[in-house]
């Protein structure tokens, strides 16, 4: 690869960008945070940053037009952005999916959504669940078709703490490949599990996860009703949809199970996610 | 929890339904608001929109679950007042 300008194009729906970086560094940072993007329509929407890496000490810089939004060293810093304007004007410019904060793991038939908010927990237990035989959709962001079909945003995984803090994913001489921050990293899903086929999937269940830390794990059933008003906590693009898309939120609760899962230990959620027939 | 009961609860039409076997998710088109309705709640929704004061609501109630008399003056204020302030009703006099 040559040491020169280089664009990826990523995106989802009627929604592309192209990154512009100026050289390998910038590229490999573009490749790292949107290699297993969906990929988007280019006729229909195409808009453009360019991602700058300059000195021997890189500063690298993130533009938007005229408009610089972020200059400093830290590449997380700068991801962090990136990847939040994309799925930004992923879910503004949607009309047609219905945009969901959750993260996705499939297993044979079965397809996992895990929806909430930051700080439910629901990226560290994909994270969790991906090295215990789950293959990895997203830690943050499907589009639900009406058909009831996931398209799962698949970026790195990002986490609250630095790698010593999750011994169970054995990360120990992949520093090289992770990306870090003060307190956060992103974590590329390969380095979990390197089982990966991009497809869409079908959701079959829906756990609702949240993290208390001490407290004892329930697993609780939710029913059609109740699983539907918390699915609308988490839906970003309602206002693009009819009917603010419950309807189809509604008709995609009934064909699953859905539960509500409190836990603080991995412990205890093997006996969940790992036995055969517990959620069914 | 005080509440006049002369009173009648008036339903927004900003508030559509989605029903689910016994249960009802309310949500509102114009601020994206949602509200789960147990059984209860959904009972005393539908005689908001018979024209009911609330004593009237109440009265009704009770004389359909007698063994409920108590707890039903207190639970059907509670639903009320938790519509009222989710917007699903307002408030007129009779």
């Amino acid at each position: 690869m040559s040491n020169q300008n280089q664009s990826l194009i990523t995106g989802f729906g009627s929604q592309s960008f192209e990154i512009e970086c100026n050289n390998n560094d910038a590229y490999r940072l573009a490749e790292f945070l949107f290699f297993d993007f969906p990929g988007g329509d280019v006729e229909r929407g195409l808009k453009h940053y360019d991602l700058i890496y300059s000195g021997s000490k890189p500063m690298i810089s993130l533009w938007d037009g005229d408009k610089r939004l972020y200059f400093g060293q830290n590449p997380y810093h700068l991801a962090v952005i990136l990847m939040n304007e994309v799925l930004y004007h992923c879910i503004d410019a949607n009309r047609e999916n219905h945009a969901l904060h959750a993260g996705a793991v499939r297993k044979g038939d079965s397809c996992i959504i895990l929806p909430g908010q930051s700080g439910t927990g629901k990226s560290t237990l994909t994270a969790w669940l991906v090295t215990h035989g789950y293959q990895y959709l997203t830690d943050e962001l499907i589009f639900l078709a009406d058909n009831g079909t996931v398209t799962p945003v698949t970026r790195p995984i990002s986490l609250k703490t630095g790698p010593n803090q999750y011994s169970w994913m054995n990360l120990q001489e992949c520093d090289d490949q992770i990306i870090v921050s003060e307190n956060e990293m992103m974590v590329p899903h390969r380095l979990l599990n390197d089982t990966f086929t991009p497809q869409e999937s079908q959701v079959t269940h829906i756990v609702f996860p949240h993290y208390v830390e001490g407290a004892a794990m329930e697993l609780q059933p939710l029913s059609p009703a109740k699983s539907c008003f918390m699915l609308m906590q988490s839906h970003v693009n309602a206002r693009n949809l009819e009917g603010l898309g419950v309807p189809v939120l509604a008709e995609t609760v009934r064909h699953c199970h859905s539960y509500s899962l409190t836990y603080s230990r991995f412990e205890d959620v093997e006996s969940i996610f790992c036995s055969p027939n517990v959620l069914s | 929890m005080h509440m006049e009961k002369n009173k009648k609860p008036i339903i927004s039409e900003s508030y559509t339904a989605e029903k689910f076997e016994d249960e009802l998710l309310l949500y509102s088109k114009t601020d994206e608001q949602a509200l789960y309705l147990n059984n209860t709640a959904q009972a005393v929704l539908q005689l908001c929109g018979d024209d009911l004061t609330v004593a009237q609501i109440i009265e009704y109630l009770q004389k359909h679950y007698p063994d409920q008399r108590e707890e039903i003056d207190q639970e059907v204020i509670e639903v009320l007042s938790n519509l009222e302030s989710n917007g699903v009703i307002t408030f007129e006099d009779e």
